[in-house]
This record gives structure tokens, sequence and C-alpha cells, in this order.
């Protein structure tokens, strides 16, 4: 084995704690940016949703800064924003390289994509749902949680994981400009040395992990649509029943 | 009882206005199935959702007994809780402006079903009914019993933990009926609420809303664009007509007698008797100058009576029935004929006439 790597990938071998480290560098970008993200994108996303006109807690002021935010971290490149963030990254946390440095236009990148997203997802649960919540004596916070959040699972599962891909994507670019990570390990041992092996696993490795986060993301996305990933079954009648249990074949049509 | 005085709301829209609701006024008893009809647009969906305050009136008075009064003035409401209204209803108490606290009892007190059913299809039925009841200060158990409880009020225990995906159009109904009843309101909107169902599911769903109005005392209000649903479970009805009340009465009075052109089409789509006038456009060469085609309803005094005969024999006219029908509104027996009086005008005219004086309301469609 060890041989036939020496073989086939030399360098990558020569390499290897160079490439462990840039994959633990791009790992940590991609948890702590998408932590960050997912928090402040849904945030901002729900609250898009709740003060466009019309909706549950309407703020057209509000609302219209916001969308307008949104839409100009959207418009940036994201290599232009890495750069125009180097003064504010450096007052944040000190630095701007490295993972830490990193940490920052990550976050600026993707929350706007993100917030659309989760926008867009919402957007999908009928105004209906909404409004049927709202006759029943529901409050803004169980609207948002019990209605919104709830009933678009499936679409905001889909959404993180584009989200989630597209960030990979970002993370190799701020290695291009000095945040390491695989990104900049690919360019620096790979292109400028000319291993074009390093380049090749590089690649490889980032196949396998976006199609992992692809194929979790379609999967749970499919097995919550129109259902909870596990249903909570109740039985109908009180434990000292027969044990036939008419709720045992629940999905049964009459 | 719930009683709307005045209420008015215009939509505005950089395109124009929209005159959703015109002065409006509406008294619905407790117990009733009211029934409020109109063709889509003419304000009954708004009317509805001023009820429990899905939509804000521009203008006007909401009571609901056992809650209180809501003043809407420029869009601003104002709350004065029942306790404080004087006998003659007049307002002798404090009015406060309305809050998100007053809204929500008012709405546990207003269940309120949707012709789209607008459950939570990633909710079990059960988890569905449980909504309103959670973070109201039961108890796990409390919620369980009450759920299981609902359930069997509409039937439908066996389907405790399906999704609405699992289910039909009726069932989904059923499970929206149960969470609207969850928290005990004493009146029920209905949003047309069978008109997204089959024949038989709406019958159904009909059934069990009068069940029940009946078992439960619930009162219900009743939107629909379907005069059938009005015949078949109202006590009164109001016809709406471009953000106006333009008829109101009793189901039987409103069927025997209609006052507005409008409700005349809407009676005349679910009684047999309607299908004259796609029979008359046919241009039937069988009508001479000497016939007269006439409608007649005969109402509960008039219906038992041997009319017919009695007019041709009096006045030596023939009489020739194209169309018949008798139906039972709210008990009471409701006949229609569509007659051809053949004879000499003024025995025609007479025999109309005599028709008149005994209580048959007489329409004339064509004269020869």
């Amino acid at each position: 084995m060890a041989e036939w790597l020496a073989k086939t990938m030399p360098n990558v071998v020569d390499y290897s704690d160079k490439f462990l480290e840039s994959s633990r560098a791009t790992l940590q970008m991609f948890l702590i940016a998408g932590a960050f993200t997912l928090v402040l994108g849904a945030f901002f996303g729900i609250l898009l949703t709740v003060t466009r006109p019309g909706g549950i807690c309407e703020n057209r002021i509000l609302y219209r800064v916001v969308d307008l935010i949104t839409n100009i971290f959207r418009s940036i490149p994201f290599v232009i924003l890495l750069i125009f963030l180097i003064p504010l990254t450096r007052a944040l946390v000190g630095t701007a390289i490295g993972v830490k440095g990193a940490i920052v236009p990550l976050v600026f990148g993707a929350v706007p994509f993100f917030t659309r997203q989760v926008e867009v997802a919402l957007a999908g649960v009928s105004p209906g749902k909404v409004e049927a919540a709202t006759a029943m004596g529901s409050g803004k916070l169980g609207i948002i949680f019990r209605v919104y959040l709830h009933e678009a699972v499936p679409d905001l599962i889909r959404v993180i994981t584009v989200t989630a891909i597209s960030l990979i994507g970002l993370t190799t670019m701020a290695g291009a400009v000095g945040a390491g990570g695989i990104g900049s390990f690919a360019i620096n041992y790979g292109q400028n040395l000319h291993h074009q092996d390093i380049v090749n696993v590089c690649v490889l490795v980032l196949l396998v992990f976006v199609s992992l986060i692809q194929t979790l993301g379609s999967g749970l996305s499919r097995r919550t649509t129109d259902r909870a990933l596990f249903r909570r079954m109740v039985r109908a009648e009180e434990p000292s029943a027969p044990p036939e249990s008419p709720a045992s074949n629940p999905g049964q049509k009459s | 009882m719930i009683e709307l005085k005045d209420l008015s709301k215009t939509y505005r829209s950089p395109e124009g206005e929209v005159v959703a609701l015109e002065g409006v006024n509406l008294r619905v008893e407790e117990g009733q199935i009211y029934g409020i009809v109109g063709y889509s647009g003419a304000g009954k969906s708004t009317l509805v959702r001023c009820l429990n305050l899905l939509e804000t009136p521009d203008a006007g008075c909401i009571t609901v007994e056992g809650f209180g009064t809501v003043r809407i003035s420029q869009g601003r409401c104002f709350f004065r809780p029942e306790s404080t209204i004087g006998d003659a209803g007049e307002n002798t108490g404090m009015e406060t402006r309305l809050t998100e606290k007053h809204l929500k009892a008012l709405r546990r007190d207003v269940g309120m079903i949707f012709q789209h059913f607008n459950l939570l299809d990633r909710s079990t039925v059960f988890e569905n009914v449980a909504y309103p009841l959670k973070y109201t200060g039961r108890s796990k158990a409390q919620i369980r019993a009450r759920v299981l409880e609902l359930l069997k009020l509409v039937d439908l225990s066996e389907k405790v933990n399906a999704y609405p995906s699992e289910l039909s159009g009726g069932q989904k109904q059923r499970v929206a009926i149960a969470r609207a009843l969850a928290n005990s309101p004493r009146i029920l909107l209905s949003d047309e609420a069978t008109s997204a169902l089959d024949p038989e599911a709406t019958e159904s769903i009909l059934k069990l809303l009068q069940e029940l109005n009946r078992k439960l005392h619930l009162t219900v209000i009743l939107i629909t664009h379907e005069m059938a649903v009005v015949k078949a479970v109202c006590d009164r009805v109001a016809v709406m007509e471009q953000g106006r009340i333009v008829e109101e009465g009793s189901v039987y009075e409103v069927f025997s007698h209609p006052r507005q052109p409008i409700t005349d089409r809407f009676v005349g789509s679910t009684s047999g008797l309607g299908r004259i006038n796609a029979l008359m456009k046919q241009n039937l060469d069988f009508i001479t100058p000497d016939d007269t085609v006439i409608k007649c309803v005969f109402s509960e005094e008039s219906v038992g009576e041997a009319l017919v005969s009695d007019v041709s024999r009096r006045f030596g006219v023939n009489m020739n029935i194209f169309l018949g029908s008798v139906e039972i509104l709210q008990g009471k027996p409701l006949g229609g004929l569509v007659l051809k009086v053949e004879g000499p005008p003024e025995k025609r005219l007479a025999a109309i006439e005599y028709l008149r004086q005994h209580n048959v309301r007489v329409e004339v469609i064509e004269h020869g």
C-alpha cells in the first residue's frame, strides 16, 4: 500500500504532514465559518421573511435595510471581498491570515448567500399554514419555530447543503490569499512546484467531501418531506386496552 | 352571539383602491349555523377574517359574547371587556388599546377552518390537533387525553399517527376541525371548507358540522359560494355582493322569497327550476302568442293546495307543467313549478293574480 502510494503520488507522500495540516485547516474553516453562517444566515433569513410586506411582523424599513445589505454583499465577488475586508478582519480578530483571519471574510461571503436561500425556503411555506396558526392564537415566536422552521425543514436541509458546498469553494479561494488549507496547498505545493499529483489528490479529497455532503443532504431532505424524520407514535387507546393497535398501520388509506 | 356593526375595509395599492367591505352589519345568534354566500370577490373571505381579526377592518365594531367588543377606528383597534357593556348595549366601561393578549384570547374563542385545510404536513394528526393546546399550561397527559377526545369527536381515532399526506381530503378537513375545536371555542368560522372536497366528503363534513352544532351548541359561520351548502345546513343566510350584505334572512325565507336578483340567481343555481332559464334560451317554438310561461314558488302556506287544477277550472285556462320540484328546507316544504298558461290574455292575467293572492310567488318568464 505504502509502496503504491509512493509510486503514484510521490509528492503527496513527501508532503503528507503539510497535506494533513491543510486538510485540517480547511475543515476548521469550514466548520467554524459554517456554524456562524448557519446561525446568522438563519437569523437574517427569518428576519426578511417576517418583516417583508404582508409578513407576521411587517416592518418595511428593517426589511429594506437587511435586503439592501444582503444584495450588496452578494454582488461583491469573493476574491475582492477577501481583500476588501482585511482591515475589518484585523480589527476584529487581530490578523488577516491563517484560519483565524479567514473566518471573517468567509462569514461575510456565505451569510448573504445563505440568508437568501433561507428566505426562499421559508417562502415555500404556504401562507395558509401561517394564517391557520395565527387563527389558533399562536404567537409570533410560535409561528416562526412551529410553522415556518418546522414546515420548511426539507427545503432548509437542501439550502444548507448548497451553502455548505459553496462554502467549501470559498475556503479554497481564501487559501489563495493566505488562509492556508487545501486551496493554498494545491496552489503552493501543486501548481507552483509542478506536482500534478498533489493537485489531483486535492481535487479528489474535495470531490469526496462534497459528494458526502450532497448525499447526506439529499437523503435527509427526502426523508423529511411531508413527515418528520422519526414518526412519534401515540397510542390511540389507553394502555389497558387490547393490544390490537390501530396505529400499527398508519400508512393505510381509506 | 356575535355582532358586526358598520364594518368597512378598503384595500389600497398603487393600482388603486378595492372596497372589500362597506358598512356591513351582521348578527349571528348563539347556536346558529349562519351562511354567508357570494361570488368570489364579494368580500365574504375578508368579512370572516375580520371576525377573528386576521384582517383588521378600517372601521367598525365587533362584539363577541363572552369576550367583549373590539372597536376599530382608522385601522386602530380598541378593546372593551364584556362586563362593562351596559344593558342597552351602550359603552360604559374603559376602553383600552387591543393587545396581543386580547387577540390570542379572542382567537381561542373563535375556531377557524379553511378551504385548503392548512395542516402542518410534517406533523402527524396527533401533533396537528395538539398544536393549539401546547403552551397553554396543560400537561402532556392532559393534551393527549384532549387530542384523543377530539379525534373521537370527528371520528378519526384510527388515524392518530398518520401524516396529512396519508389522508383523504375529507379526513384532512376532519383533522382541521378537531384542531379548530381544541380550545373549546364557541364559534367556528368555516371559510369555503367544503369547496375543495368531492360531493361525498362535502356531505360528511357538513353533517359533522351540523352534529357539532347540536352536540356542543357551537355557533358556525359558514362562508361559501355554493348555495347547496347553505341549503343543506344553514339556519340563516346572508348574501353578499360588492362588499355589502344585500339580503339576509332565514334560509327558508330567502329561498322562497328572494328579493335581490343576485339571490334569485343563487337560489336558482340549486333548485331544479333554475334549469328553465337554460331551456328558455333555446327558443322553444311551442310557445305561441297565447301562452305565458310562469315560474311559481309555493311556500309553506300554499304548497299543500291543489292550486293548479283550481286555477285551471276557475279561469278556463290550460296549465302545462314544464318543470316541478319540491324540497324540504329546515323541515318545511318548498315547492316550485314552471307552467305554461294557455288562454286569452285577460284570463291568463287573472289566473296569475289569483295565484299571487294565494301566497304563490309568481314570476313571468315569457309572454308569448
